[in-house]
């Protein structure tokens, strides 16, 4: 079950929000150049002003901040240590503290709150998408996304449906590695302790399962498809058509306006 | 020394948007001998519950459960002597198998729980005797050969290698054609009389469970909601059809006789018996009516 937790993709959590109701197509453009211009912007008020939008955007998901919180889980050593590294070894500017081989700087301190900032201001950008948008309709805005390239010769409606369908079996293939952790640990493995070798033995009697369903599983999925007249190479149609309706323009001009003009001042 | 549970409640993913109450307040013993049901749908908490018993799951109050004594909660150490103790044969076991050959998968088991090189041997033959397989005919060869009864019975085999004194089976038929999960059956039923210990099965199949078993839990919505000897719980024919649940049809028969003739009695789930109930009741009604 720990397993399952540690894992943040296709985390969906449905609420009435009016964000979960805006185009996913919106919101993966917004993303975009939110994640560009987190890059633009040096300067921590630029941030803290980035950060009041993302938090103002996080209430109106009516979704608990720990969700957002918990996606930090994954990077946590990363941001500790990036901020750590920055704060005792930054040597420019007014000294704050000296004391044995510490010596901290006020440009230190500046530099680390700058990275902590950015490093978050990253995660609540990504979990604000897919924590409001379906998987499906990740891989569909991604489809009109990546469009254009289909002139260029790129099988973009394959591409999509191969991230469709891979999407849609992680939680099954989670679930699956759950039950044969279970199950094996039933018939007296135990996975938390033991050499790294015997640690890294351990894992055959999962993956071995796991292949051999995976293959079976796709073996099976490849028939069906064939059976409701799927072929490559062929146009298909969409059950659920994206439109754009005016309250998505208004917000994304803006969103765009405001996080534009703070990369541009800030 | 039975497994002892006693308001024993787990919601899963406590505090979370999913939060998802598994279990209300069960209590009941798992003693010694013989065979116990547990039936209940799909979602109606059973496979939580016997994930509890060897320890896969851990309680989340203090003396919720007590195996052979010991309090599962908050345990130190390691759990292979509950694991070795309680056996447990998840739904659709053959998934699990993974060695080249029947002999490494029944050895991974007994090694696991550091049983001697030289005593595995043993429990290798027996074990897959107790499943009704030659071991001479069976050890060499792939798992991944055989038929799916046989991948089902190896699985089981795998299990029982590990010597335990509860067996419990996650729904042990499913998926397996009439002639193959009677055969299983059967086996469940000389499994537990040569080897005396204590099998639970679990199964949503009310007929399945009638036949092995001699005490029923029958659980829905998180709760045990009937339990008593089998004959007991399968009369209360009213109470089991609003949970929506099957009552074999022996039962079903010989309950719309008992309305027409209170002395019908309900004792058997097997065709013969019934059948010597339903010409009894006809004997009498022969005589009442002077045909």
């Amino acid at each position: 079950m720990e397993f399952k937790k540690s894992i943040s993709i296709g985390q969906y959590i449905p609420t009435n929000s009016f964000v979960h109701k805006l185009d996913p197509r919106f919101k993966m453009m917004f993303l975009l150049t939110f994640i560009i211009s987190v890059f633009f912007i040096h300067t921590v008020q630029g941030y803290l002003l980035l950060l009041a939008y993302m938090l103002l955007s996080v209430v109106a998901t009516k979704i608990s901040i720990h969700h957002f919180v918990r996606a930090l889980k994954p990077i946590i050593f990363l941001l500790i240590f990036t901020t750590v590294l920055q704060l005792f070894f930054t040597k420019t500017g007014p000294v704050l503290v000296d004391w044995w081989v510490f010596k901290i700087t006020l440009d230190g301190v500046y530099q680390s709150v700058f990275i902590f900032l950015r490093l978050i201001l990253l995660v609540f950008a990504s979990s604000l998408l897919t924590l409001t948008s379906t998987p499906m309709e990740l891989t569909a805005s991604l489809e009109y996304v990546l469009h254009p390239f289909k002139y260029l010769g790129l099988p973009v409606s394959e591409i999509s449906m191969m991230i469709t369908i891979a999407l849609r079996f992680v939680p099954t293939i989670m679930e699956e590695t759950d039950r044969l952790m279970k199950a094996q640990t039933a018939r007296g493995v135990d996975f938390e302790k033991g050499s790294l070798m015997k640690r890294i033995a351990n894992l055959i009697p999962i993956i071995v399962p796991l292949f051999i369903s995976a293959l079976r599983r796709a073996d099976e999925l490849a028939i069906a498809m064939e059976a409701r007249s799927f072929q490559v190479g062929k146009p298909r149609t969409h059950l659920h058509v994206l439109v754009f309706h005016r309250k998505d323009y208004v917000f994304l001009i803006l969103s765009l306006l405001y996080v534009i003009t703070i990369s541009y001042f800030f | 020394m039975p497994i002892q549970i006693n308001h024993l409640s787990f919601t899963y993913d406590k505090g979370l948007v999913y939060e998802k109450e598994a279990l209300k307040d069960i209590t009941m013993t798992i003693s010694d001998q013989g065979i116990i049901g547990i039936i209940g749908h799909s979602g109606s908490g059973k496979s939580t519950l016997i994930q509890h018993f060897n320890g896969l799951i851990l309680p989340q109050k203090k003396n919720t459960i007590l195996v052979d004594g010991t309090d599962l909660y908050k345990t130190e150490g390691s759990l292979s002597w509950l694991r070795k103790k309680v056996g447990l044969v998840f739904q659709y076991p053959e998934n699990q198998l993974f060695e080249e050959t029947v002999e490494k998968e029944l050895a991974f088991g007994p090694k696991n729980l550091g049983i001697p090189e030289k005593d595995i041997s043993s429990l290798i033959r027996h074990s897959l005797e107790l499943v009704g397989l030659q071991p001479n005919e069976y050890l060499h060869r792939s798992p991944f050969t055989l038929s799916g009864g046989e991948k089902r019975k190896i699985a089981i085999a795998d299990i029982l290698a590990m010597n335990p004194s509860y067996l419990v089976l996650d729904e042990p038929t499913a998926g397996l054609d009439p002639v193959a999960r009677k055969e299983l059956l059967e086996n469940i039923l000389q499994i537990q009389k040569q080897q005396n210990m204590t099998v639970v099965i679990v199964s949503h199949d009310m007929e399945e469970v009638a036949s092995v078993s001699e005490y029923v839990y029958v659980m829905s919505e998180s709760e045990i909601k009937v339990q008593g000897p089998t004959l007991d719980v399968f009369s209360q024919y009213n109470t089991l059809r609003e949970l929506l649940l099957d009552v074999p049809e022996p039962i079903q028969i010989l309950s719309t006789l008992q309305k027409v003739d209170p002395e019908v009695c309900i004792r058997h789930v097997d065709v013969q018996g019934t059948t010597k109930e339903i010409l009894s009741f006809l004997e009498r009604k022969r005589g009442h009516c002077g045909v």
